[in-house]
């Protein structure tokens, strides 16, 4: 998986591109709290080009949530495929982010 | 069709790669295989973090057939005793403040698939899966 970052506004913006699940969420997440630790607070992480997530990946979305909810920032996710969105609503995390369809 | 992996991460690729291979020599819609790798993904991960109590190779091997509309996998491994099935499932319902990390996988799997079943013979550790589709 790729993962690719930049800031947009006041968004810290991750572009994930393949598969995030047990062999790559390490990596995400190294990415994700590096960028918390340095203080950014409102992400948009960009699903577009995202295939496929398991639960190693959803761990690593809660994780974020959980830290950045402590620091009033929002999360927002956009892009997602019908099958990856399946998967937030049976895990119960959709109320977790913000989601939009269109990542502008 | 039969795969065998080792108990590394870097295996999942293989897996995803071996079960679009399957979903196509048989005609299985694409939703349908991703439902069977999620939960196939979720099985093998557990193993290969929680499973092997040494620092040795281990194969995990997973068989796939179709017959008429059901699909049939069988996951094996001769790790440690563990039916991932006894857990209880998680309250998906609860605030984010009180979600608890992990503890999903699982979850999907009971989810996704139409019937799953545990046994331990000859030690190793057998998991099947079946899943129909229209």
């Amino acid at each position: 998986m790729d993962i690719l970052t930049e800031k947009m506004d006041n968004f810290y913006v991750f572009k994930l591109v393949g598969r995030l699940d047990a062999s790559t969420s390490n990596d995400f997440e190294e990415k994700v709290l590096d960028a918390i630790s340095a203080g950014e607070t409102n992400m948009i992480i960009n699903f577009n080009e995202l295939e496929y997530i398991s639960s190693s990946g959803l761990r690593v979305l809660l994780v974020a949530a959980k830290k950045l909810k402590a620091k009033s920032g929002v999360i927002k996710i956009c892009g997602m495929k019908n099958h990856i969105r399946e998967v937030f609503e049976i895990a119960g995390f959709t109320p977790l982010f913000v989601i939009e369809d269109n990542c502008g | 069709m039969e795969l065998k992996i080792i108990n590394k991460l870097s295996e999942l690729d293989r897996v995803a790669e071996f079960l679009e291979d399957f979903g196509e020599r048989n005609g299985v819609p694409g939703t349908v295989i991703f439902e069977i790798n999620l939960s196939i993904d979720e099985l093998v991960t557990n193993t290969i973090n929680y499973g092997f109590d040494d620092d040795n190779e281990h194969f995990i091997s997973i068989s796939s057939e179709k017959k008429g509309n059901i699909i049939s996998v069988e996951l094996k491994d001769d790790g440690i005793e563990f039916n991932p099935f006894a857990k209880p499932d998680p309250d998906i319902t609860l605030p984010l403040e009180e979600k608890p990390i992990g503890g999903l996988g699982i979850y999907f799997v009971k989810l996704k698939m139409d019937e799953w079943a545990y046994m331990r013979k000859d030690n190793l550790n057998i998991i099947q899966l079946k899943k129909s589709f229209n």
